[in-house]
């Protein structure tokens, strides 16, 4: 008699669990965007705010933090401090942060100023679009970051901001 | 026999608690792989509707989700010269922002009205501007919409 129950409970434990892990795992729970994780990154371009042309070969031997932020995005204005901090305490090391923004160069040149950007940034609509698609942004949310490795791949994107320990821990990881 | 019904009601409460986990799931829009709603879901933008001279355009507002008031940008492309007067708009929600200070935002369901003057019958077409975030401190591009709006009914 006990074996039958602990068999009976045993069969309903797993289907429970069974049918719990299919939940989770079919909806909201099942989150991540990083479909190009270890991928070579698509090659894209940007044109920084004195109208020069960047490209792979510009960054090429750097971990690259690609950043797309915008001036009407507050979590966006929110994480660029944590980022310029980054560039500066990093940069030796090898980080290169790029910021394309989803905006117009009027609205970016005083951000720049104001928030003391040390890193390339760029203020062409199309432009950034087109980069984030080809990195990964379906959405078109923002902000949204891409970690590029030294050999030109995808380790991590990311939708929404980084706190500071985050960012931290993701570059101290791959530096 | 006991123990048979007791297999058996576990059975169904599980069933039926998959069954309605499901239901809440697919009855939402569907998500991308980020759990983000498409902006199209989280802001639907309703056809606009135009009774003698009042013309009203609405959106519905997913949960989680929110419209600034000051991003709201409308224009007539036809008949071209026609200027609509300022929109009459519900007040929004406040909120400070660290970055942008006073803000309103609405969320659930905004409608924007407009008092056409009375001589306009032509339909119009507009371009309607909206930008919106999430509440998971995402936020989307500004979006820019052409509307239709039917004549006015003689």
């Amino acid at each position: 008699m006990k074996s039958r129950i602990w068999t009976i409970s045993g069969f309903v434990a797993a289907a429970a669990l069974a049918m719990a892990a299919g939940f989770f795992a079919s909806g909201r729970w099942m989150s991540g965007g990083n479909a190009l994780k270890g991928e070579p990154a698509p090659a894209f371009a940007m044109t920084d705010l004195s109208g020069r042309t960047l490209t792979a070969a510009d960054w090429q031997g750097k971990l690259l933090l690609v950043n797309f932020w915008a001036s009407w995005c507050a979590p966006c204005i929110d994480e660029i401090p944590l980022l310029v901090e980054a560039q500066s305490r990093y940069a030796a090391r090898g980080l290169q942060i790029i910021g394309p923004a989803f905006d117009e160069l009027e609205s970016i040149r005083p951000m720049v100023q104001r928030l003391h950007i040390n890193y390339p940034v760029s203020a062409n609509l199309s432009e950034a679009d087109a980069a984030a698609r080809a990195l990964g942004n379906s959405s078109g949310g923002l902000p949204y970051s891409v970690l590029i490795s030294r050999d030109g791949r995808v380790l991590r994107t990311i939708l929404g901001g980084l706190s500071r320990e985050e960012l931290e821990k993701l570059l101290e990881q791959h530096l | 026999m006991p123990l048979i019904r007791l297999f058996l009601l576990l059975l169904a409460v599980c069933g039926s608690t998959v069954a309605v986990a499901r239901a809440s799931l697919s009855a939402s829009p569907a998500l991308d792989a980020d759990g983000l709603l498409p902006v199209e879901e989280a802001f639907r933008l309703l056809p606009a509707t135009r009774q003698a001279q009042n013309l009203r355009i609405e959106w519905t507002i997913s949960p989680g989700y929110y419209l600034y008031r000051g991003q709201l940008r409308f224009e007539v492309l036809t008949p071209q010269g026609f200027r609509l007067a300022p929109p009459q708009l519900p007040t929004g929600l406040k909120v400070q922002d660290p970055e942008f200070g006073a803000v309103e935002v609405y969320r659930g369901i905004v409608a924007a009205q407009f008092q056409l003057p009375p001589g306009l019958k032509a339909p119009l077409k507009l371009r309607v501007r909206y930008q919106g975030c999430a509440d998971i401190g995402i936020c989307y591009p500004p979006q820019t919409q052409l509307l239709d709006v039917p004549a006015a009914r003689s």
